[in-house]
């Protein structure tokens, strides 16, 4: 409990001292998922998903308030790493622009079904708990944290008080300092390269264009078109 | 997909418009039964990946791509899924379903 508090004042005592801006670049590992090895199609897709996670890295620009993430290489072609998208327990496909201050992530997804991009902006609820286990990355004291997703699948994150903004890869946020490592299910984030320049500041932009959805109309439109193919 | 379903149904029927009228009729048919197999399949898949601890999103994702995988192994590459470059077309950027 000592830790935590004395991780919290570090963070209100960092972000009083100004803006912070920069650039994390992430790896992405995809693990053995026990429940892929019982299906021949999905280990098929998990294998071919663990090569292609080779092939890319991921980018989150930060400032003070407000955080971007995507594919480092994007646009890319969505079906040919569609394995890698697939054998993920996350969504590193999904372009995120999340609002620090308000907790609000709005990303940009596409739907294959219907074959057109939406932006998904919601809210989250980890449900964080801090821990006092703590290890380096990059030189950064990092702290864990574990979550929930609202799939209630588990989050463990390590976050760094060092850099006193609450992002991290996609819209995962919430904890006192910059996620470096993160990982869901059998999916793993590993920072490797920390930046810090205003030169990206401008990448930081919401998108707009396209129609705005929930999770609760996002969960609509999943259970229309599993309906559809029920009954084909 | 309807749409998709469909373009399959009427590609392979234009494919064989040279032949009689009585083989295009059997071919329409033989793609119509293989698009439901597909689907049959979907469903097993579906109700397996949750019978297995998969939240219905997952589940979902999993067995649709699968689905897709299955339309390509009885048609052959779809218009417009083009797998192997790896840059966007004009059309798409990224991106599935944030879990």
């Amino acid at each position: 409990m000592k830790n935590i508090i004395t991780i919290l004042l570090f963070f209100i005592s960092l972000v009083g001292l100004g803006q912070i801006s920069g650039k994390v670049e992430y790896e992405i590992e995809i693990g053995d998922d026990p429940r892929f090895l019982l299906h021949e199609g999905l280990t098929e897709i998990m294998r071919s998903g663990q090569t292609l996670s080779n092939d890319l890295t991921f980018n989150l620009y930060f400032k003070e308030n407000q955080s971007y993430f995507e594919i480092n290489n994007s646009p890319i072609n969505y079906l040919y790493y569609v394995n890698l998208f697939m054998a993920a327990s996350t969504d590193p496909e999904c372009s995120c622009y999340s609002d620090l201050k308000n907790q609000i992530f709005s990303c940009v997804i596409y739907n294959r079904f219907l074959d057109e991009e939406f932006i998904l902006e919601d809210k989250n609820d980890f449900q964080w708990e801090i821990t006092n286990e703590e290890k380096e990355i990059q030189n950064l004291k990092v702290f864990k944290a574990i979550g929930k997703t609202r799939n209630n699948e588990r989050i463990e994150a390590w976050f760094t008080p060092e850099i006193p903004v609450n992002a991290g890869p996609e819209n995962f946020m919430g904890l006192p300092g910059l996620i470096l490592e993160l990982q869901v299910l059998y999916t793993k984030y590993i920072c490797k390269k920390i930046e810090f320049t205003n030169s990206y500041d401008s990448k930081i932009v919401k998108a707009t264009g396209k129609e705005i959805i929930n999770y609760k109309s996002f969960d609509e439109q999943i259970q229309k078109q599993h309906n559809f193919l029920m009954n084909q | 997909m309807k749409k998709m379903l469909f373009s399959a149904i009427a590609m392979v029927a234009f494919t064989v418009s040279a032949n009689a009228a009585n083989e295009i009729v059997e071919s329409v048919e033989e793609v119509t039964t293989s698009s439901t197999s597909c689907a049959t399949q979907y469903s097993n898949n579906y109700d397996y990946f949750i019978s297995i601890g998969m939240s219905a999103q997952n589940a979902y994702t999993l067995a649709y791509g699968l689905f897709w995988n299955c339309l390509e192994k009885t048609y052959g590459p779809l218009p417009g899924t083009g797998k192997d470059t790896k840059e966007a077309t004009p059309k798409q950027t990224e991106t599935i379903s944030p879990r």
